[in-house]
């Protein structure tokens, strides 16, 4: 059945682009007068992207790089950064872009690793790194900064800072990108992975991207009618690839919006039919939330909207199901690792939904190590990055006999789908970003008083799984003193939810920690926490609910409503609240009691009556 | 013999169509426009009284803040009050649609009905932490909102403002809304109106008056009440649909329900929902006892529609029947006794509720005779 969808897609040799197509692309859209993108802060239209492109093409002529020189970006401008980043790859140099929150000794041993040629560092970046200023540089900013006495003063310390980005641009000479890339030189490099000792970055030739983009083109229907939404990190694969470079590609729109927070939620998705928006994507955990939270089954219903994605986490099966029976839409999971550019395997909307599957290959070629129907997943395709870069001994692990390993583990259907039932790599997957535990370890480690560290993911419903430490120490400290040194050090997200401190560590034979029993001792550990202190516990309050409406425990979550529960109609609410105020000794105020609409309005109640019993 | 709803309908399409010609930041305000004058137009009071009403919830959430009860509890007596006093000039809340155009007296508070409960929903809303203060044009927004002014239903703010920033012109959508006001109006003139009012009722003797003879005359109204009523709703929904927003539904297959409780959260849904979260829910909370919660909810229920002893005494049946179907469910789980799963069973619950609903009016006039 897969086979013969694929087998009815167009040849892939088919308008397919490459960078000097890229950017005639970009020019028709300008004399057509699109629009490439709409950012929180306003619309830039293809014109002025045109306009900017060149003039920063002139002013990279100006620092005297060389071919497939590394361009180091790290700017929380998204604006400029897409504009530096397009520049530089179509100019034939090889753009690293950084996320904001990078930490600044990754960064710096990244400028290290990859020799950057240049670097364009927001102002409050810059001025915080020494070893910014043996390096050439150009400060990224708006015009006119509104600087303190003590910036002004400051500011004559880096005097190799060339000027100031975008400001330089006025007398720059707007040129044409040269376009004269081969394919096999790097479009890009992709810090993702790879601890600050050891940086992995990601390998991506321009034969990977184009035919990469190709694929998606024919397999989405993205044209310059179009409307992209995705407001995932321009750090990441998926934000990168599948937001500006394929907006780009299609000629189409992008739209980004700020990212996604529990308050805002709702109100984002409302306006995928403002914007009349055709693709969507994003992570299971967003998925997850607009499960749990909202109730319109309308946000996808315009007839234009054509694709939701999900991407870069497992995309739970159950919620997969509802989602689509709620709006009527397919939701399409993509699989694919940094490694792969972005994809390789995909769910489309006429797949069946089985447990755990996330698609067939389609342009990549799979196979299970081994050759049974159970192990390591193994590609093989023209998305497939050469290695990583100037790291021989990781390079030689990525493949075996010309195929990359994927390390998840996978089980291959009889009709070319693949199921990911485990994992190979150490890795903690939470809210689709990936965490390498090795990374938070190194920091942790860092710290003068920690011997060892060892860090696993722990199961969540909405995160997929949250990072936590395990340390030996040599004196006694605070969670909450390494927890401050981990917010120094690393990016927020990557931060371990909880740090625990141990005597010992299980280990094997060989003395290393190991990972599943430290994990089972994580378990043991947080759930002792939960059953001595008296604090008021998710837990207990959906056991009491579940004893009230005579259900399972295991069916109920704070999510849980009156809507989706059997058992709790408005008689047996009074009777739960009564439990749950004799359980926990306090009293609910009857204005709390009206508005309950879930276990969590019933949570937070009871632990504002607390709050109130204290004081 | 244009009536009320069919202006009503002309008016609104012809919003709904020319809200697209202006700039985006001012079709709400276009639209909320157009309605107003439009109950202003026939109804002055009504509108003069919305307005006051509105501007006086306005007042209270961007007043100085406090948990305390009183200034709700006041907002909410004063609206229920004028809603009361208003029945002196308003007989029925559906009468002005049912009314031939014209007929003042009917139609001077039209609307009422529906925007004191909608009132008393943000009041109690804002005073529980369900809602944030919200600006006098969002609220005008809300109120003045033409397709559901005269019939309902009584949408909730939250739903209805997280979609005033998406309303964009959508022609499936336009067409979609246009049909459902066809079948509203098929469903309440063709069939509730001709077929059931007028001929079949014809069939009734003419002195059905035994207690069998009211209990037939009951069974009449609710059926003909269900197919206008649920009619009307439609026709508000489509008009909404058309002006690009999406309302709460009013029925759900009330035939399906498996008990009376069920039954009440299935027809007149934003009505039986409104009572169940600013009477039942506000009683239970107060005296932690359901009986008297399930009263009050359907007392008031009653009194809605007419505030007459007859009335009051149809919740208290209402409410009654609905203990009755709790305990009796309770002690049938407790013997073990389940009624399967199969449309035949569920004839027989529906059998059940209906009989129940339909006994009322015979029970009522029967016990009470000339007094009500």
């Amino acid at each position: 059945m897969f086979e013969s969808i694929v087998e009815t897609l167009p040849g892939t040799n088919e308008a397919e682009k490459d960078a000097a197509g890229f950017y005639a692309g970009i020019q028709a859209a300008a004399r057509a007068g699109s629009v490439f993108a709409i950012f929180e802060d306003g619309r830039m239209a293809y014109a002025e992207l045109d306009d900017q492109l060149r003039r920063t093409v002139g002013f990279l002529r100006t620092l005297g790089l060389a071919r497939q020189d590394r361009i180091l970006i790290q700017t929380q401008y998204e604006r400029h950064a897409i504009v530096l980043f397009v520049a530089a790859f179509l100019e034939g140099l090889v753009p690293v872009l950084l996320s904001p929150d990078t930490p600044d000794d990754r960064v710096s041993s990244i400028a290290r690793h990859i020799e950057a040629g240049h670097a364009f560092i927001d102002r409050h970046l810059f001025l915080e790194r020494a070893w910014l200023r043996e390096r050439p540089a150009t400060i990224v900013g708006d015009e006119a900064p509104r600087s303190t006495l003590l910036e002004r003063l400051r500011r004559h310390v880096p005097g190799n800072a060339q000027s100031l980005y975008p400001g330089c641009l006025a007398a720059s000479e707007a040129l044409a990108p040269s376009c004269c890339s081969a394919e096999d030189d790097l479009a890009y490099i992709l810090f993702t992975s790879g601890t600050t000792a050891d940086p992995k970055g990601v390998m991506i030739t321009h034969g990977n991207m184009f035919s990469h983009l190709a694929t998606f083109r024919r397999l989405f229907g993205y044209d310059r009618h179009s409307v992209l939404f995705n407001n995932m990190a321009l750090g990441h694969a998926d934000g990168l690839f599948q937001g500006p470079i394929l907006a780009l590609y299609s000629e189409c729109l992008l739209y980004r919006p700020q990212p996604f927070e529990m308050r805002n939620i709702e109100k984002m998705f409302a306006r995928v039919r403002e914007h009349g928006v055709t693709h969507l994507v994003t992570v299971p955990t967003i998925l997850a939330l607009l499960d749990a939270y909202t109730d319109s089954p309308d946000y996808f219903s315009a007839p234009e909207f054509r694709y939701l994605f999900s991407v870069s986490a497992k995309l739970d099966v159950g919620l997969w199901q509802r989602l689509e029976a709620r709006f009527g839409k397919p939701i399409v999971n993509i699989y694919g690792l940094t490694e792969t550019v972005t994809g390789g395997l995909y769910a489309l909307p006429e797949h069946e939904r089985r447990s755990g599957a996330v698609g067939i290959p389609v342009d990549m070629e799979a196979r299970i190590d081994g050759g049974g129907d159970s192990g390591e997943l193994m590609l093989r395709g023209s998305a497939v990055t050469p290695g990583y870069f100037r790291n021989g001994p990781a390079t030689d692990a990525l493949f075996v006999d010309g195929w990359m390993r994927t390390g998840d583990l996978a089980h291959a259907y009889a009709d070319g789908a693949y199921a990911i039932i485990g994992r190979l790599r150490a890795l903690i997957m939470c809210g689709g970003f990936n965490i390498h535990p090795e990374e938070i370890n190194e920091v942790l480690m860092r710290h003068p008083l920690v011997v060892e560290a060892v860090s696993v993911g722990i199961e969540d419903p909405t995160w997929g799984e949250l990072p936590v430490s395990v340390v030996l120490v040599s004196e006694p400290i605070s969670e909450s003193d390494l927890a401050t040194h981990c917010r120094q050090h690393l990016e927020e997200r990557k931060c371990p939810k909880r740090i625990l401190v141990e005597e010992t560590l299980p280990r094997g034979d060989a003395g290393k920690p190991q990972l599943s029993r430290v994990a089972a001792l994580v378990r043991t550990r947080l759930n002792e926490n939960r059953a001595s202190s008296s604090a008021v516990d998710a837990e207990k309050i959906v056991a009491l609910a579940a004893t009230v409406f005579k259900v399972s425990p295991e069916t109920l979550s704070l999510e849980t409503t009156p809507e989706n529960t059997k058992g709790w109609d408005s008689f047996s609410h009074i009777t739960l609240v009564a439990t749950a105020e004799e359980a926990f000794g306090v009293k609910i105020e009857a204005r709390k009691i009206i508005a309950m609409s879930s276990l969590r309005d019933l949570f937070d109640a009871v632990v504002a009556a607390r709050a109130l019993v204290r004081s | 013999m244009a009536n009320l709803a069919l202006i009503l309908i002309g008016w609104m399409t012809a919003a709904s169509l020319s809200m697209w010609l202006l700039p985006e930041r001012f079709r709400n305000d276009y639209f909320a426009a157009v309605s107003a004058i439009f109950l202003f137009y026939i109804a002055p009071a009504s509108a003069l009284w919305l307005l006051l009403g509105t501007l006086l919830v306005y007042a209270y959430m961007h007043g100085p803040v406090s948990h305390a009860v009183g200034r709700p509890l006041l907002l909410v007596a004063l609206f229920a009050l004028a809603f009361l006093a208003g029945r002196e000039v308003t007989s029925s809340p559906d009468a002005a649609l049912f009314a031939p155009w014209g007929e003042e007296r009917l139609i001077a508070l039209s609307g009422i009905a529906y925007y004191t409960c909608r009132q008393i929903h943000l009041v109690l809303d804002f005073w529980t932490g369900r809602l944030p203060p919200i600006a006098l044009r969002t609220l005008l927004h809300y109120q003045f909102f033409g397709p559901t002014l005269f019939v309902g239903p009584i949408h909730r703010f939250q739903p209805f403002a997280a979609q005033l920033p998406q309303r964009r012109f959508d022609a499936e959508r336009l067409f979609q809304g246009g049909e459902r006001v066809l079948i509203g109006l098929v469903f309440a003139v063709v069939i509730g109106g001709y077929a059931f009012d007028y001929r079949l009722r014809a069939l009734l003797p003419e002195s059905a008056t035994g207690f069998f003879g009211l209990w037939l005359v009951s069974a009449l109204d609710w059926i003909i009440l269900y197919f206008r009523f649920a009619g009307y709703s439609s026709v508000a929904i489509g008009l909404a649909a058309m002006a690009g927003l999406r309302i709460e539904e009013n029925f759900n297959l009330p035939f399906l329900a498996r008990d009376l409780a069920d039954f009440w959260l299935r027809w007149h849904m934003t009505l039986s929902q409104w009572c169940r979260d600013y009477v039942f829910k506000p009683v239970l909370a107060l005296t932690r006892r359901p009986v008297p919660a399930v009263l009050a909810a359907l007392i008031v229920l009653g009194l809605w529609h007419e505030l007459s002893l007859y009335y009051f005494l149809w919740g208290i049946w209402q409410a009654l029947g609905i203990v009755l179907s709790r305990f009796a469910s309770r002690r049938l789980e407790a013997w073990g006794v389940i009624l399967p799963d199969n449309p035949g069973a569920q004839l027989l619950r529906f059998a059940c509720i209906f009989s129940w609903l339909t006994l009322a009016q015979p029970m009522i006039k029967t016990i009470f005779g000339g007094a009500v």
